[in-house]
This record gives structure tokens, sequence and C-alpha cells, in this order.
């Protein structure tokens, strides 16, 4: 049974993806040792071998998607950004793996925790909680910190694409299927679920799709189609936190601004920088230690 | 020779509200969902209507012993259970109920016990309900976090003993809650805080084995954007509906167990009564 790590990348004219790419590459590379293929576009992929040329040979596999895709803008530290990520939902299609974990780039694998998904009993497994790494609610995100996560304050859980793993099945095609599904008819499930986001989000759509497939039957123990992942939270700094130092163990500093003003020392622990600035401020040390 | 079991559930109509029509429609679920134990008792004070009558496997009338007779909120002869019920073992119900899906084996669970009630609810989103909004007053004077709204006891010595110290709370509520709940006391009396009383005067914890039911009270459901100071209709918060094979779906959730509508129109709403009654008549034919 094959197994990989999937990426997808394509730059969007606010962050250099390659970069963020090429980080994300180098931090899977030394922890969990897997082979990890990339989804791009011509345009952007010409950049990464141009900018990026001694780390382009670590991809198994590039995979050319110019899926057109619908502009989907979101405010980011304040200000209103354009991210080009919905072909996530053909990543069934697209992995040329039976057994794939998709992984944003803004995603830094600092363990070899999520080793243990494989051959998981459940076809998906993916994280509906999250928690800032200095265990602080923000202050900005009235839905944070008050129990689980929702897409809206009367709604459905909230699951997070950031990472989640998949296996090649008739179920999680099915699955995908209803993503795109939903993708297609977002008018209608953004009023059935009462999301007030004007904007599609891909981890709306698999919230709802996992919804749709998780919660309207019956619980049958046992027989679950969806699991965490092995961290059983996505640990994650908020866009206003910054990594102010990489140490040379690979040992993250983080300054946080976003609630209680405050440092934190993150090592081995998988973490989602949400401020893609500081992975990109600090490209050229997690070159010199993983690279 | 087996033990008889069944559900209680006492009805009074006010003013406001037709209560016998709301247990109708809860004998009804239970009749359409329950696997083994679907006995219905009603305990009311009032005629019952032909067409109620048949959901029903047993009606007991209240005799003269009504605690208040005035009362527009008639929970004050929630003590009778023990004496009208007609089954060995009992599970007295809150009227505003609905079965959504099989929980006989609690029957099983629950023998050997002499009660049982209910010590955590759920929200339609099958969350723990950890809001004390409403329970201040258990919460400030350590009551055990008993409820009523489902609550299993066994004719023996000890429950009748336990149901005659209810009688003489609920009889006596004002003075009780004065003496007994000296922090935020309840300006209502309730059911449930006069069994936690007992439980403590009996000097005994509470088994929880898990009995649990959906508590559609809107200050527990997690709700950030609703003030819970004010008096919100969760029908009108978020979207509800019922299939034709009557599954009951909340904000996009699954009803599972027993569901506390406590919005005592909510069963005519989306046409829900009617569609009911159309299920139990198949389900009549079928049965004969």
């Amino acid at each position: 049974m094959s197994r990989g790590i999937l990426q997808f990348v394509h730059n969007n004219g606010t962050f250099d993806y390659n970069k963020l790419a090429i980080a994300s590459l180098l931090h899977i590379k030394y922890y969990l040792k897997e082979n990890v293929s990339l989804v791009t576009d011509e345009s952007t992929f010409k950049q990464m071998q141009q900018n990026y040329s001694e780390h382009v040979d670590l991809y198994d596999q590039i995979i050319f998607d110019e899926t057109p895709m619908e502009n989907n803008s979101r405010l980011y530290n304040e200000e209103r950004i354009t991210f080009k990520n919905f072909n996530r939902l053909l990543a069934y299609d697209l992995s040329p793996y039976d057994e794939t974990i998709v992984v944003d780039v803004d995603y830094l694998v600092q363990s070899d925790a999520l080793k243990l998904v494989w051959d998981s009993p459940e076809p998906l497994r993916i994280n509906r909680e999250s928690v800032s790494v200095n265990n602080l609610t923000w202050t900005d995100d009235k839905f944070r910190g008050v129990g689980k996560q929702r897409i809206s304050d009367t709604g459905i859980d909230f699951y997070w694409g950031t990472v989640f793993y998949f296996r090649k099945c008739d179920e999680m095609k099915a699955f995908f299927d209803h993503t795109k599904y939903v993708y297609d008819n977002w008018s209608f499930f953004q009023k059935v679920h009462f999301t007030h986001e004007p904007n599609i989000r891909v981890d709306h759509i698999l919230s709802m799709s996992i919804h749709a497939f998780e919660s309207n039957t019956l619980p049958i123990p046992g027989n679950s189609f969806v699991a965490p992942l092995p961290y059983d939270r996505l640990m994650d700094i908020h866009v206003k936190d910054k990594v102010l130092k990489v140490c040379a163990n690979g040992a993250l500093i983080i300054s946080h601004a976003a609630g209680v003003q405050s440092l934190t020392k993150v090592q081995g622990l998988d973490i989602h920088i949400m401020n893609k600035e500081s992975i990109e401020n600090h490209f050229d040390k997690f070159v010199e230690i993983y690279g | 020779m087996d033990k008889t079991r069944g559900y209680v559930v006492l009805a009074q109509n006010t003013t406001d509200v037709d209560y016998i029509e709301l247990a109708y429609a809860l004998a009804m679920s239970i009749k359409l969902t329950q696997s083994s134990v679907n006995k219905v008792c009603l305990i009311t004070d009032q005629e019952v209507e032909f067409k109620h009558i048949e959901a029903f496997d047993d009606i007991v009338r209240i005799n003269e012993d009504d605690t208040d007779p005035d009362s527009d909120w008639r929970i004050n002869n929630k003590w009778m259970y023990y004496d009208l019920s007609p089954y060995d073992q009992s599970m007295i119900l809150d009227v505003d109920m609905i079965f959504c899906s099989d929980v006989s084996h609690w029957w099983d669970a629950c023998a050997g016990y002499d009660m049982v009630p209910t010590m955590n609810v759920r929200t339609y989103r099958d969350d723990k309900v950890i809001s004390t909004f409403y329970r201040n007053a258990f919460r400030l004077n350590k009551l055990q976090n008993v409820y009523t709204g489902a609550y299993y006891f066994e004719k023996c010595d000890s429950s009748e003993q336990f149901f005659k110290l209810v009688k003489e709370l609920f009889r006596n509520w004002k003075s009780v809650y004065q003496t007994v709940l000296p922090l935020h006391t309840p300006p209502n009396v309730s059911a449930d805080v006069i069994y936690a009383i007992a439980w403590d005067i009996m000097g005994r914890v509470a088994p929880d084995i898990g009995l649990s039911f959906v508590h559609m009270k809107f200050a527990v459901q997690g709700w950030q954007n609703v003030n819970p100071n004010t008096d919100v209709d969760w029908t009108e918060v978020i979207m509800h509906y019922s299939s034709d094979d009557g599954r009951i779906v909340i904000g996009n959730w699954l009803q599972t167990g027993i569901f506390h509508y406590v919005q005592k129109d909510y069963i005519h709403q989306n046409d829900y009564m009617n569609r009911l009654e159309e299920r139990y008549g198949v389900f009549l034919l079928q049965s004969k």
C-alpha cells in the first residue's frame, strides 16, 4: 500500500508559497522521512524551479493541476487576501498514494507523530479542536475557548483542513464527491448551516461533509468514519503571533501578541503557523537545520 | 413472575397548554421507537379524548390529593408517581418529550437499583450540558444534579419512603426552600430541586448510570450570541425539521434518545404532530 504526503501550492501574489512549501517539505522529510508529492500549477512550479532548484528534487512527484479556482478572499491580519486552495477538494483524485496525509504549507511538522496514522481503521483522520500553543484563547475569536469549535454559533462542529489523513476507499471517494457537491452548491449549504462567513472556506466544506457522513446517522460504536489525528487537537499560533527565533535544534521561540503577551518555546510539536511571514522570515535557518 | 415495566407521565391541562396532547405525542413516539418496554401510563385529572386513549396502556385519575389545584404550573403533584404507577418498575417522564430512538437497554441497566435519576443532560449537539445557568440553586447549595425528566424507580420500601418524603417536601416547599436553599432560593417549586433535596435528606448519593436526554432550554446550548437573560424561543433561533419517518433534526443534528423540547408548541410546528399521528396510525394497523 503506497503512502505519502500531499502538498498543494499555488502562489497568490501575496506570499511566496513556494518558500513556505519548501520549508514545510524540509521538516516533513526530516521528521517523517516519507514521500512527498506536490500539487501545483505550471506558473507556480516554474518559480519554484527558478528559486528553489536545489530542493525540488526532494519531491516524489509533481502533479500539475490547472483547475480554475474561484477567488477566495479572507481577512488575514486585518488585510483581505486571496487564497487558492479549493483543489484540495480534489485530493482523492490527485493523490498518487493509497494513504495520503494532506499538509498545509504553513504547518510545520516537528515530530514523527503523523506516522501513527498509517493503517488507521478510520478512513479519515482530521482534528476538530485546536488550541494555541500558549494555551490561551484568542480574544478576537468568539468560538474559541468555549468548548468545541463550530462553523457558526448554533451550527455544526468545525474541522480543520490544515492537516488530514485519508485512505482511498469507496467511502472516501463518496466523501470527496460530496465535498465537491457542497462547493458547487455553496449558497445552499451556507444557508443550511448558518455560516455567515461571506466566502467559501475549505474547512467549512470539509466540516459540512463530515457532518453529513458522520452525524446524521445513529451512532454505531466502533464504526466511526472519522477520528482525530495522533495529536488530537491542532496546535497553532495566531496570525498576530510571531516566530521570534529558530534555535539550532529546531525549537521555535514564539512571541504571542494575541491574548496575553507572552513567549513560548515549541519543540517536538507539530504546529500550524498562521503567521506565514514568520516561516518566510526564518526560511534560511530552516534550510540550515533541515536542508 | 416478571416485573411489569412502563413509562409514567403526569399531564394536567392548564389554560395555556394542552398537556394531555403533549403526553399523547410522547406516548405515540414511545410506541414507535421502543423495542421492549413501551407501556405508557397517563396520570391526569381530566377526561381523556377518545383519540388519545389508544396511545396509553393505562390511564390513572388523580384523586382528591391534588396538591395545588389552582396552580398554573402543574408540577406540584409530581410526588404521585409511586402511588399511582401501575408498574413494578417505572420510568417517570416529563410530558414535553419525544422519543427519537430506542432506549430499551436502560431498563436492564436500572434493574437492581431502587431509583435512578438522570444526572446529566445533553444539548442538541450531543454535548454534555455544563452550564449551570438554570441550576444556581443546585450549585450554590451543593445539591446533587438530579433531573426528574427521565427518572427510574422500582416499587420497594426505600423508594416508597422516598416518595413519601417528596410529597411532604412539595407540600411545604416554601419553608423547605428557605431552610435548605439559603443561597439563590428559587422563587418557584421545581421537581428537580425537590427530588435533589430528598436525596440529600435520605443521606444517599444518586447513582449516575448514564440516563440522559436532550434538554432544549436555550441557555444551556452553548450559544454565544444569544443573551441567556432574555426570553428566547429556541425554535425561532435555530432551524429544525423532521422527516416523514420521524427523525428529528435540530440545527442539522439528528436527535437520538429522548428529546425534551421544552417549547410547548414545538410538536405543532412543521406539521410534526399530524405526521406523527399518521405514522402511529400505520403502526397500529400493522400491529393488528
